[in-house]
């Protein structure tokens, strides 16, 4: 299996080299997508863990035990599509993929495809994305 | 001419017409000629739903008790011209309540259509005529005597696409344009627009009957702006921002799914408006203008990172609409900012309105102005 997570470091965690440590404890693979972390100050990342369902619950579980906040991407970040328009100004903004139009010209969220750079909160001229970053 | 608009009125009285959507019909375009389609078809509807400025609306709140006539009105916070009649005031779209500018016109009257209680504040100076200097009160659309959308500028006949090669991103009407030329918007619904379907405007005119906002309206004059000396491609099409009409229609028709306020980043606020325009298949010519399709539609690409945007590129909107162009060999990321399936959805109910006999198509009273120049202004 494979998801994008967003987790949240404490600032006394940035003293241990985490996610070091969390590829070998686990079989997992780690794409960091985004990241803004500072030495103790703590910061958030945006991963993509692969690997055996297994894994990846041990892993999570790695990562609490270190008073990593961790959630999946799609927990994170909301879009009302009730009131979309699917104008797609929001497509302009969105380079991971997770925002774009299919070929019915409506808007396609993939939640898991987004890396929390929030510029879609102010491109959206309807404000219906709202996010915990 | 094939037939006339009455007697496709009739057919459409009869349950006889053939209505096809603007999707519909240049699906067919591509397999008959425009002289059998003219022959086929009765009406094609067209539309768009996009953010349209220009967009307002005149309503009369009734008389206070003693009377007043308001001067300075506001709505929601969000100030109104009072600059007219005793009780009437026009609600303009961009404007913004000062306290929130994320809240403008065009919230007041998605607000109102949805039938919310919007609160009237009014200042007056006094007179023998009207007294009364203060009013609040609340308003909702139901209660007030009149309410009409009355829009300067709306369904522009293409729009220049936007990019920004600039260092800094660029908050635009054209929506968020990111730095280095890091991606192109463009505003349109291509082949399904009305007045890309009427390149040089002879089907529709003053007084043709058109769907607005879920309500029916009509076009009431040229709109602002009204520029048909663009330069046009071998297709017909202008090249650019183009013919433009003013539109009226009721207020208290309208709905929220077809009206829609916005906000554009550090910009301002705008109404996203839905225009729908069925043309009756008169004439092969007609057919024939009908069957453009978005790979016929050019536009020039305008570099808003530069003061006088100058033009980096000229695009189809098959091409823009793919999700990419090509430019000096990098490929740049494209988005749109008009709904295409609210057009489509507005073509499909406009359809049903007509098939329904609800909606019955109309001869121009008159042509709109050709030959129009844009002047610039004269600056002291």
């Amino acid at each position: 299996m494979k998801n994008t997570y967003y987790l949240m470091f404490q600032p006394r965690i940035t003293n241990e080299p985490v996610i070091s440590n969390l590829i070998r404890q686990t079989t997992l693979e780690v794409n960091i997508l985004r990241a803004g972390i500072d030495a103790h100050k703590g910061g958030f990342m945006v991963v993509e863990l692969s690997g055996m369902h297994d894994s990846v619950e041990q892993g999570i579980r790695f990562l609490r035990q270190r008073q990593v906040e961790v959630d999946r991407i799609s927990f994170r970040i909301a879009h009302d599509a009730d009131s979309c328009v699917h104008c797609g100004a929001c497509t302009a903004v969105c380079f991971s993929g997770a925002l774009a139009m299919n070929g019915d010209s409506h808007l396609k969220f993939s939640p898991d495809k987004c890396i929390a750079c929030g510029l879609c909160l102010k491109a959206c001229p309807m404000k219906l994305f709202s996010s915990r970053f | 001419m094939i037939k006339s608009v009455d007697e496709i009125n009739q057919k459409i009285k009869k349950k006889e017409a053939v209505i096809l959507t603007a999707g519909e019909f240049k699906e067919l375009a591509g397999k008959k000629s425009p002289d059998e389609l003219s022959r086929k078809v009765d009406v094609v509807t067209t539309a768009t739903f996009g953010p349209m400025c220009s967009s307002g609306a005149f309503i009369n709140f009734g008389h206070s008790s003693p009377p007043m006539r308001y001067e300075k009105v506001s709505l929601n916070g969000v100030a109104a011209y009072g600059g007219i009649a005793a009780a009437d005031a026009y609600i303009g779209a961009t404007e913004e309540n000062p306290a929130s500018i994320e809240y403008g016109g065009a919230h007041v009257i998605e607000d109102l259509i949805a039938g919310k209680t919007v609160k009237l504040t009014a200042s007056a100076k006094g007179t023998d005529c009207y007294p009364r200097k203060e009013t609040v009160a609340e308003v909702r659309l139901e209660d007030v005597n009149e309410a009409f959308m009355f829009n300067s500028r709306n369904a522009y006949q293409n729009y220049a696409a936007a990019t920004n090669s600039s260092a800094r991103t660029m908050y635009t009407y054209m929506g968020t344009l990111l730095p280095g030329n890091g991606n192109v918007t463009y505003s349109t619904s291509g082949e399904l627009s009305p007045l890309l379907n009427d390149p040089q405007l002879k089907s529709i005119g003053i007084g043709t009957g058109i769907f607005i906002g879920g309500a029916h309206g009509y076009i009431a004059w040229n709109g602002t702006q009204h520029f048909t000396g663009k330069e046009r491609n071998s297709k017909g099409i202008p090249l650019g921002p183009a013919a433009t009409i003013s539109v009226i229609g009721n207020l208290k028709k309208m709905n929220t799914n077809f009206i829609r306020a916005a906000y554009y980043e550090k910009y301002g606020t705008t109404l996203f408006v839905g225009i729908g325009i069925p043309f009756p298949v008169t004439s092969a010519e007609v057919a024939k203008n009908l069957s453009v399709r978005n790979m016929d539609i050019e536009t020039v690409l305008q570099d808003y990172g530069q003061p006088d945007r100058p033009v980096a590129g000229k695009f189809n909107y098959a091409q823009l609409m793919s999700g990419e162009i090509e430019l000096a060999g990098r490929a740049f990321q494209t988005a749109p900012l008009s709904s295409i399936s609210k057009a489509r959805e507005i073509c499909n109910i406009l359809k049903e309105r007509i098939a329904d006999g609800e909606f019955l198509l109309s001869e121009p009273v008159s042509p709109l102005a050709q030959n129009k120049k844009m002047n610039k202004l004269k600056m002291v």
